[in-house]
């Protein structure tokens, strides 16, 4: 069995384990040692079974460590008492929240718990990274879907603030991380709408993008823009590892992963944003160790480390929808651009990323949210050639801000035109008319294509390598 | 002629001016902002290419960037866009590292500096 069959078994049944909620302690320590007996055989399927098993109990106890429920704070939670807390802000979980540690929590007629947990809070205007007091009520997370996901994304309790009070960034890499996200924002706010979609571009934030403008964005299609995925931890890398292209390959990778470990600090270890930083680590061991980096392999191994640590990251649409379209643009980019040897590669690659991602998340686009975009490939395509400089330049106005504001500035201006662009695209496909609401179960219909594709795909690449016998006039020929 | 010749100065600013300009035209346009701060905002995209294209075309190797990718397409690799088109210029003769980057901090700063003076203008 090869390498990326055993990558891709391992995450199947990590999932599994993830999502098997209700497997008793003995089952998975039976589950753990039959998987370990199989794998030490050598015969037929032992070993994939074994490792499949093995997967499946590291899931299950990965889920049953994380889990809410074992949170003091979920404990406190059910009375729903008033309570003064001290915490931290970690990150702005999409649009579930602000998700906070209590480092203390004293509540009414209950002795003070240290440690307590983890919480959304409700009503309390924070960056993240930033040490807060506050008081309010803790209220328990019930059975609705969105109090579901906030389970998922590790709270045990949500807190909604009274009062509250910003005691100042963390100390470090978080408070670094504050000050580039606030340059970024000091930079681009003289730009209006532009500036706030630059920061939605640079980092993902999208708290300068109004209602109206989100919604044009999702209709056409380009709300993926949005949310930091590949092309910026792509476009981050290359930059470091262009800029550093005369130092040793050691010091270059070191300066790769701490410019990654710095850029995750800053926009928040949202799902996507994992899958991209996971990917790029996968990337960056296979340059330090002289190897040639195999997308498949290091997406498959980036959702094991992802998934093996945050375990609840396995119901996010966001993570749903990033790894559709990784795979879609790792699949089918090479078939459709070989059908468009006509165009110049510069125009034919994007072409067939788009579509390939397109296709890709299509499906799920119809059966989670209930539309598709139908300009959605025409709008990528126009604002692919933006995205990219508006991008840069955001990236660079952040790293530069926390030592040159107008240095800062200046760059956000000369994003800002490229943003324009993107806007006015989102404005243009973003009509009702341009994503009209489908059935749900019409993403079930669609995701059957899209699947025998993906399998053809895959059959295709891993097609052995023809035979290379003789010489002819041309040199050796193929057979076979 | 060298690259930091004056004509060679004057037509690259002219021609890096025009296309910026009209970059920022279009920009006025699109975004709903006043004709000055597009053509303030062309100029500062126009002025951070040139010296961007001339610290870049001055930094690189002589087989140029991206090697193995341009085998085959003649002597050069892939080479900058700036360093190109120094190097093919039948009026322009024996270019430098040197003389790229002065070029490129020249031309890229005042293009840079008008944009600047031109949001002050525009504000």
């Amino acid at each position: 069995m090869g390498g990326l069959a055993r990558v891709w078994l391992c995450l199947a049944g990590l999932v599994t384990g993830v999502c098997s909620t209700r497997v008793r302690p003995g089952a998975v320590v039976l589950v753990a040692a039959a998987g370990i007996a199989l794998a030490l055989r050598r015969r037929g399927l032992a070993r994939p079974v074994g490792l499949v098993a093995l997967s499946f109990a590291a899931g299950a106890v990965a889920a049953a460590v994380r889990a809410p429920e074992g949170q003091p704070v979920a404990a406190l939670a059910r009375t729903i008492p008033s309570c003064r807390v001290a915490g931290r802000t970690l990150e702005e979980a999409g649009g579930l929240g602000l998700l906070a540690a209590v480092d203390a929590a004293g509540c009414r007629g209950r002795p003070p718990v240290a440690d307590a947990g983890v919480v959304f809070v409700d009503d309390l205007e924070l960056e993240p990274g930033r040490r807060f007091t506050a008081e309010g009520w803790l209220i328990p997370l019930g059975d609705e879907p969105f109090e579901r996901a906030r389970a998922r994304a590790g709270a045990g309790a949500a807190f909604r603030a009274v009062t509250g009070r910003d005691e100042g960034p963390l100390p470090g890499l978080h408070s670094f991380a504050g000050r580039v996200r606030e340059g970024l924002a000091a930079a681009a706010a003289p730009l209006g709408r532009a500036g706030g979609l630059l920061r939605g571009l640079t980092i993902g934030d999208t708290s300068g993008i109004d209602p109206a403008t989100e919604d044009a964005l999702r209709r056409s299609g380009l709300a993926h823009l949005l949310a930091v995925s590949g092309s910026n931890v792509a476009l981050l890398l290359g930059a470091v590892a262009f800029a550093l292209r005369t130092v040793p390959l050691v010091a270059k990778v070191a300066a790769c992963a701490a410019a990654l470990v710095l850029f995750v600090a800053v926009v928040g270890p949202d799902a996507s944003v994992l899958r991209a930083a996971g990917m790029g680590v996968v990337a960056l061991v296979a340059l330090a160790t002289g190897r040639r980096p195999e997308p498949l392999h290091a997406l498959g191994l980036a959702l094991v480390a992802v998934v093996a640590l945050r375990p609840g990251i396995v119901f996010s649409t966001g993570l749903h929808l990033s790894v559709a379209a990784t795979l879609g643009i790792v699949l089918w980019t090479g078939p459709v651009s070989a059908h468009l040897r006509r165009l110049p590669r510069a125009v034919a690659t994007p072409f067939a990323a788009t579509v390939a991602a397109q296709a890709a998340v299509t499906p799920l686009l119809a059966g989670v949210f209930g539309t598709i975009p139908f300009g959605g490939l025409p709008a990528n395509l126009l604002a692919l050639p933006a995205v990219a400089p508006a991008t840069m330049l955001g990236l660079l106005a952040g790293a530069v801000s926390p030592w040159s504001e107008p240095a800062a500035a200046a760059l956000a201006r000369a994003a800002a035109p490229f943003a324009a662009w993107v806007l006015w695209i989102g404005g243009a496909f973003g009509g009702p008319g341009w994503a009209p609401p489908v059935p749900r179960a019409l993403g079930a219909w669609l995701a059957a294509p899209v699947v025998v594709a993906a399998a053809w795909a895959l059959v295709h690449m891993w097609r052995p390598p023809r035979k290379l016998t003789g010489d002819g006039p041309l040199g050796r020929r193929e057979v076979g | 002629m060298t690259l930091y010749h004056l004509k060679s100065i004057a037509v690259s600013l002219l021609v890096a001016g025009v296309l910026g300009a009209g970059f920022g035209v279009v920009y006025a346009l699109i975004a709903d902002q006043t004709l000055t701060y597009g053509v303030a905002t062309g100029l500062l995209v126009a002025g951070l290419f040139v010296l961007g294209g001339g610290l870049l075309g001055a930094t690189e190797p002589a087989e140029g960037w991206m090697t193995g990718r341009g085998t085959g397409r003649g002597q050069f690799g892939r080479r900058s866009i700036v360093a190109r088109i120094a190097t093919e210029h039948p009026d322009i003769e024996d270019v430098s590292s040197w003389e790229l980057a002065v070029w490129g901090v020249v031309v890229g700063g005042i293009l840079l500096g008008a944009g600047l003076v031109l949001f002050e203008v525009a504000r």
